[in-house]
């Protein structure tokens, strides 16, 4: 007879509902063990794994909002900004970048940091990662004594944003489009009794919305869900409070499997 | 497909290269006898030759010129008969140029029995794009930073240069196993069901990236034409502006050529099931950025 304790466990019950940022980080490689936990346990398991509608659009808007504004920093801003500076100080826009040009772009984002601090307005986070990329982007290639002037600067960055880009379109339609991986779409009708419940607990509107469906899938397929998000800020912390009002529960990737033993 | 006609050309994307090289052929067996040393041999030779009396290279583009002249609107200040003529004939002179293709399609049908003149052949195709892809996100690039597209736009053409080198790679994998097939045939009753298998095969992907080929082709010559004030300008227009173009008209193209990519796409999965997947290399600095930015509030990207 087997006396032994057994840690094992029971077998789950129920699916995910996944959030835009799980699947980002999932096409972007970012949170890695997370994700990679999470799949784990989805395919050791046989969990179905969904997304919403929902998330569905807010993912594409999301890459493509941010290809197109960095896209517009880098003709605009950056372009504007180093050719003004070229043209005060009678240097050809066809000289190779030098320190000076490093320095000139520093002036823009002190700018910006400047004016961010009096307005109040935003976070300094996406000037800053700009602002890496872009300086050391020059940097290394000034250190291996590349010429490079502005055009060839601003089309080198264009370049890899492209080729990034195109990469994720390729992952995403794999993902989502084709359904290829670990997730299925799913077309879901929201119930406005519920989308007005999230509402006051303080989830905002995209978050609402992706909520709301993984509540109303739960509720019509009797099926039991959790809602998988990497958003500590504005869902895990509310997780309780969602839970005690919607009756879903909301988790990290990394503890998934065990919501739903 | 590069934005705009300098340095690049139909020929480069044209499924009538690969269709004349791959689909509008057929083998033949050639018996000779000759006498070595007083003795009499038969000597086989198989080669291809063409299905059908080939189409001038000049009907056909000034075909898909008319084609797509009498689906996308033009300017007033243009007259879409000359249209077609001034773009055929750039694609004709480039195609006069092109020695390298004329050649791989001649090798095709000189071959012989020993050789793998068909995988030859898509290999040269695909070398050769392979070659210039790095040109073709330099033109894209370059094309953006003068025009006030948004990037994503541009974006969509970089997925279908990506798609479309591909789609060359499932055709050459295509093309080698039947090719291999046939040349490990018994006989040549063998030989030609192999080729004829291929041909099935292979020929419904050529006709759906043809499709997807045309409505890239019109929405590009549509930016075009309505960004060029004269015939000259139509080759390389100073500025895209999306304030040229008719609203309308232009998300009616763009959603047609999305459309049309993202079906050749679902069509290429049945021929390699992996071919989307990507390797992103999180480490590299621009995926680590676009990563960081693209989980911020939306409303904060201003700057």
């Amino acid at each position: 007879m087997n006396v032994g304790i057994t840690l094992s466990n029971p077998s789950p019950i129920g699916c995910f509902f996944l959030d835009t940022c799980v699947i980002l980080s999932d096409i972007l490689k970012e949170n890695t063990p997370r994700i990679e936990k999470l799949k784990k346990d989805v395919n050791l398991h046989n969990i179905p794994c969904y997304i919403s509608d929902s998330v569905k659009q807010e993912i594409y808007e999301k890459i493509k909002q941010t290809s197109d504004f960095l896209g517009k920093v880098i003709r605009e801003t950056i372009k504007f900004h180093l050719e003004d500076f070229r043209k005060r100080n009678k240097i050809p826009l066809t000289d190779p970048m030098t320190s000076n040009d490093i320095k000139a772009l520093e002036d823009l984002f002190s700018y910006y940091y400047n004016a961010l601090k009096i307005t109040k307005v935003g976070l300094q986070n996406p000037i800053s990662l700009i602002e890496e990329w872009t300086i050391s982007f020059l940097g290394e290639q000034l250190d291996k004594g590349v010429k490079i002037n502005i055009k060839q600067f601003l089309r080198e960055l264009i370049k890899k944003l492209l080729e990034l880009t195109s990469y994720i379109e390729d992952l995403y339609d794999e993902l989502i489009t084709f359904q290829r991986k670990f997730v299925k779409v799913k077309n879901i009708t929201l119930d406005s009794r519920i989308v007005l419940v999230v509402k006051s607990i303080g989830i905002h509107k995209k978050d609402c919305d992706h909520i709301a469906s993984a509540v109303t899938y739960q509720i019509r397929e009797r099926e039991k869900v959790v809602f998988v998000t990497l958003d500590f800020s504005s869902i895990l912390e509310k997780r309780h409070l969602i839970q005690k009002q919607l009756d879903l529960e909301c988790c990290d990737p990394l503890y998934a499997l065990h919501h739903l033993v | 497909m590069t934005f705009p006609a300098s340095g690049t050309s139909l020929v480069d994307y044209s499924g009538s290269a690969l269709r004349y090289g791959l689909m509008d052929i057929k083998p033949v067996e050639v018996v000779e006898t000759i006498k070595r040393f007083g003795l009499k041999f038969k000597k086989i030779t198989r080669k291809f030759e063409p299905l059908k009396p080939a189409q001038s290279y000049e009907d056909l583009v000034t075909f898909q010129n008319k084609t797509i002249f009498s689906t996308v609107q033009i300017p007033e200040w243009f007259d879409a008969d000359k249209l077609v003529k001034v773009f055929s004939q750039y694609s004709i002179e480039n195609y006069e140029k092109d020695t390298e293709l004329k050649k791989a399609i001649e090798e095709v049908k000189k071959a012989e029995r020993k050789g793998r003149p068909l995988l030859s052949f898509i290999q040269f195709i695909k070398g050769r794009f392979e070659s210039r892809r790095n040109d073709y996100l330099e033109v894209e690039a370059e094309r953006f930073l003068t025009s006030n597209f948004p990037l994503s736009f541009y974006s969509k053409f970089v997925v279908f240069d990506n798609t479309y080198y591909d789609f060359l790679k499932i055709l050459e994998f295509k093309v080698r196993r039947y090719e291999f097939l046939a040349s490990s045939a018994r006989n040549f009753l063998m030989y030609q069901r192999r080729i004829a298998e291929m041909k099935r095969e292979i020929g419904p992907l050529i006709d759906k990236m043809d499709e997807c080929v045309f409505s890239c082709a019109c929405l590009k010559k549509y930016i075009i034409v309505w960004n060029s004030k004269d015939y000259k300008e139509i080759f390389n227009p100073k500025f895209l502006d999306i304030n040229n173009v008719e609203i309308s008209e232009f998300e009616r193209l763009y959603n047609n050529f999305s459309i049309k990519l993202r079906e050749t796409r679902e069509f290429m999965l049945r021929y390699n099931p992996d071919f989307l997947h990507k390797e992103i290399n999180s480490e590299e600095r621009t995926t680590k950025m676009f990563g960081k930015l693209v989980n911020l509030s939306l409303p904060v990207l201003k700057l």
